[in-house]
């Protein structure tokens, strides 16, 4: 068998074909370069087995001539793990974001430091009792101390009401990701049909699986999903391709193996109730809770956000409230007796009535708390010289109880956990730790504690909204206490009111504590003296001591401000080593599959060079039959 | 490593954002003037800045009442004085009235004695603000013409807390002194009146008799200015002291809060310069390409 120059032609068109597929694929990938998820494309082309080289005798052919180029395949230069590792850095990075990112609005709320910030305006409380302990009969000071007392009410209702209103867009944030990530869902299943029609036609389809790419990386980026290639199959069998390899497509999982897609079938998620979980609905139908988990991209993050900092109030969170509020209570109650002792056994007339005063305030909020039994006990003081009997008293919690007052000794109480069933542990006087009985009447605690094993209140315990229904609770115990317990600024003085109160009643928190509307309307009844008949300014005094103290509602505000700026910071510095982290794994990733526009040109280049010499080759050739015909005669 | 041609924008991208953010944070201390604009910039420092706030706003608030405190012990010890000086000028008169050559002035003795009663009743209603300087409080009787003896004070002299767990009296309990001044002046007066020869007489004691009266009121003054004025040092010595604590804590807090306007100027400069020159290596790195060169 011999070659002509139909065979040449032939070869030169293989070669004229090879350049331009290459010279296509090259102007795809220049044209893609800064198309998000785009994965260059390169040409595999293989050599042509030509015609054997006729033999001149021998029965082996000495070789074969060239047939020329063909084009194997267009592929991807993908890298699966590459792929995988970046959504889940990315994944990662967009949950340290989110996160910061909702810690970040609620600091940026406090306005702290600055004049406009609730630690000012304490401050300025706080002094003006001070100047009205210098002047207790001066109506401006009093005037001006209510005054600052309904701006510090004010400056906490809207501290709590603007982190209420950052929950609800929190919660629109994740609603509106869940709506957008359902579409998502339901796009990748569409081009996932779309890609097994292609590869069983015998192609992968490069730009169908570009723009599915992008979509699982948004997937991961809200939900941490994860992908994995699973077999399409038939009847039990897998089904191929006309080359013989098995087609395949993805399932896509959550971070604890909830499958939410697979292949043609998408699942879908809802905001589950309270916004604080997802519901997800597999491809079978099966519903599940789910509330990710740590690193799980933007929905994880504001789950992680609705379900912690920003669960708002919960039962379980004012159980701790209350807590915390009467053990200050009993350490309060202890020292007051010890006071009320020495004062007692010196004679001290008027100082124990003034502290008196102040214990029976103190005891009012533990029965009111607690429905404590509070009964008198005979102690032995001696002041220098002098021994003397007094009467203190004693505290005891309900049915049979511990005794968490005993004179100047105090006890506390504490919530088992967050996990239903809660209950709670007195520590005694003495140190003996039992479980106390609450029954749903005995108080605020009991009904908290029905409230929290009742309706499943676990969780949200260091919420923001009960830290900052903390620092309500604890500058309206400390100042009502002393306020109640002093007197007007008269000699023939009247008790004093509660200075601050809940609007609308009940139980006092940040979203409705105000100024006594007694008080606002009157300033008058302000209680600057410790004494009905010698108006002085020593309760005055007393209350703006409170300003200073390592447990007053300044020193409160000012514990949950650091708290959470340390939070912030925290999250500031993990936001940054993940996206790092992910910005180092999508250059790796950009490495392998993205477009170098050098590279693509160079190639053009040579393609440019390639092309001109098979023209030269082609038109050399054809000019040679010229001649050989132009020889015959 | 292969460089792809979205690696260097990024790359870059991810630069500016960084110093951007730098320069944002520099722009911010300048405008605010603090080191710290949020709890997270330093979250122990906040809390020592918070602290080192509280403590300033109550040395200042502790210092103006030590000044308000001060100004009445300032007048309640001049008041003092008043009244010892009006003492010494019914004595005076007394003398007077004691001349056996007296007798047509003493109906005019006898009136300017009245009118001495009148001013020290006032003094004795002296205010600052809402306190009496001499004790008591606006509940009781008001001096008047008709009372003459009676003043607003007398009540018990009121403390103020300059420190937690230090306290001086700011006013004076007057008392005893302003009921032996008045009842020794007024009588006098009425010693006087008789002398002059007024029916009924109004008194049966004598000149003499009153003028001891009004020098032993005159001694209680004189030795209730004296024990005042210690208090009224104590106070004077609370605010210089206040004074000079709260100008160490507003130190304290400036080192805490503010920031260095020239630290906080040359790390801005620094991160500007820092931003053009990533934007100036962008502009000459990022565009040419190999495109560019072939022919």
């Amino acid at each position: 068998m011999s070659v002509g120059p139909i065979d040449v032609y032939n070869v030169v068109l293989t070669g004229l074909q090879a350049v331009e597929a290459e010279a296509t694929t090259a102007a795809n990938n220049v044209a893609n370069a800064a198309t998000p998820g785009y994965i260059a494309e390169t040409v595999a082309l293989a050599p042509e087995v030509g015609t054997p080289i006729p033999s001149a005798g021998g029965s082996t052919p000495p070789g074969t001539f060239g047939g020329g180029v063909s084009v194997q395949s267009i592929s991807q230069s993908i890298s699966p793990t590459l792929d995988a590792e970046a959504r889940k850095t990315s994944a990662n990075s967009q949950y340290a974001q989110t996160y910061e990112q909702g810690l970040s609005n609620v600091q940026s709320l406090l306005q702290e430091p600055g004049s406009n910030g609730l630690s000012s305006l304490f401050n300025t409380f706080f002094n003006d009792w001070s100047t009205l302990s210098q002047d207790p009969q001066n109506t401006a000071a009093a005037a001006v101390t209510v005054g600052d007392g309904a701006n510090v009410a004010n400056a906490l209702q809207a501290l709590a009401s603007n982190v209420t209103q950052q929950t609800t867009l929190t919660q629109q944030q994740l609603s509106d990701l869940v709506s957008s990530d359902n579409q998502y869902l339901t796009q990748v299943a569409q081009i996932n049909q779309q890609i097994e029609a292609s590869q069983a036609a015998g192609y992968s389809p490069a730009s169908l699986i570009d723009q599915r790419g992008q979509l699982l990386n948004n997937l991961a980026n809200d939900l941490g999903a994860q992908v994995n290639t699973i077999p399409v199959t038939q009847g039990g069998q897998n089904v191929q391709a006309p080359n013989g390899q098995d087609i395949t497509t993805i399932s896509i999982t959550l971070a604890d193996g909830t499958t939410i897609l697979s292949g043609n079938v998408a699942g879908s998620l809802a905001v589950g109730t309270g916004s604080q979980s997802l519901s997800v609905t597999d491809p079978t139908g099966t519903v599940t809770t789910e509330t990710l988990g740590n690193g799980q991209g933007n929905a994880g993050a504001l789950l992680a956000l609705l379900n912690g900092p920003l669960a708002g109030r919960t039962p379980m969170g004012e159980l701790s409230n209350t807590i915390g509020q009467d053990n200050a209570a009993f350490k309060q109650l202890a020292t007051l007796n010890g006071q009320i002792d020495t004062a007692e056994a010196t004679g001290a007339t008027a100082t124990v009535t003034a502290l008196g005063n102040q214990r029976q305030s103190l005891i009012t909020q533990l029965q009111n708390d607690l429905n404590v039994t509070v009964t008198t006990v005979p102690v032995t003081v001696t002041v220098g010289t002098t021994t003397a009997t007094v009467n203190s008293v004693e505290v005891v919690l309900p049915h049979g109880g511990a005794v968490v007052v005993n004179d100047q000794k105090a006890g506390s109480l504490a919530a088992s956990g967050t996990s239903i069933p809660v209950s709670v542990t007195a520590t005694d006087t003495a140190g003996a730790t039992s479980t106390a009985t609450f029954a749903s009447t005995d108080g605020n605690l009991g009904s908290l504690l029905a409230s929290v094993n009742g309706s499943g209140g676990t969780g949200g315990k260091n919420s923001l909204m009960n830290q900052i229904d903390n620092v309500a609770l604890t500058l309206a115990n400390q100042v009502n206490a002393l306020q109640e317990a002093g007197y007007t600024a008269s000699s023939s003085g009247t008790a004093g009111i509660a200075f601050f109160s809940a609007s609308g009643g009940g139980t006092i928190s940040a979203s409705n504590i105000e100024v006594n509307a007694s008080l606002s309307s009157n300033p008058a009844l302000i209680a600057p003296s410790q004494s009905a008949t010698n108006p002085n300014g020593d309760n005055a005094a007393a209350i703006a001591a409170l300003g200073g103290s390592s447990t007053g509602p300044a020193s409160t505000f000012a514990q949950f401000a650091t708290t959470l700026g340390t939070s912030v910071a925290a999250a500031t510095s993990a936001s940054s080593t993940a996206q790092a982290v992910y910005g180092q794994v999508q250059q790796q990733q950009q490495s392998i599959e993205g477009v170098d526009t050098n590279q693509e040109v160079a190639n053009l280049s040579l393609d440019q060079q390639t092309y001109d010499s098979l023209t030269n080759v082609l038109s050399t050739m054809a000019q040679m039959v010229q001649q050989l015909l132009q020889s015959v005669p | 490593m292969r460089v792809t041609t979205l690696m260097p924008y990024e790359a870059i991208l991810a630069n500016i954002n960084q110093v951007s953010s730098q320069i944002m944070t520099s722009e911010t201390q300048i405008a605010t003037g603090n080191q710290i604009t949020e709890p997270s910039d330093n979250p122990l420092q906040f809390e020592q800045a918070l602290s080192a706030q509280q403590i300033v706003s109550a040395s200042a608030n502790q210092e103006h009442v030590a000044s308000s405190a001060l100004a009445v012990a300032q007048a309640a010890s001049s008041t003092l004085g008043s009244l010892a000086g009006i003492a010494q000028q019914a004595y005076a008169l007394g003398v007077q009235a004691s001349n056996p050559n007296a007798g047509t002035t003493l109906t005019a003795i006898a009136s300017e004695l009245g009118g001495l009663v009148d001013t020290a009743g006032q003094q004795g209603n002296a205010q600052i603000g809402d306190i009496y300087v001499l004790g008591g409080d606006s509940g009781s009787a008001p001096w008047s013409a008709t009372n003459p003896t009676q003043f607003n004070g007398g009540g018990e002299a009121m403390s103020v807390q300059l420190v937690p767990g230090v306290e001086v009296q700011q006013n004076v309990n007057a008392t005893s002194e302003m009921q032996n001044l008045l009842g020794s002046i007024q009588t006098l007066q009425h010693a006087v009146q008789t002398a002059a020869g007024v029916t009924p007489p109004p008194t049966t004691t004598s000149v003499g008799d009153a003028m001891t009266q009004v020098q032993s009121a005159l001694a209680g003054l004189t030795n209730l200015q004296s024990e005042f004025g210690t208090q009224l040092q104590s106070i004077q010595s609370a605010q210089s002291q206040l004074q000079a604590q709260n100008t160490t804590f507003q130190g304290v807090l400036a080192t805490l809060q503010s920031a260095s306007i020239p630290q906080v100027v040359a790390n801005l400069s620094s991160e500007q310069t820092t931003y053009q020159a990533i934007l100036q290596t962008a502009s000459t790195a990022l565009l040419p390409s190999l495109a560019k060169y072939l022919p």
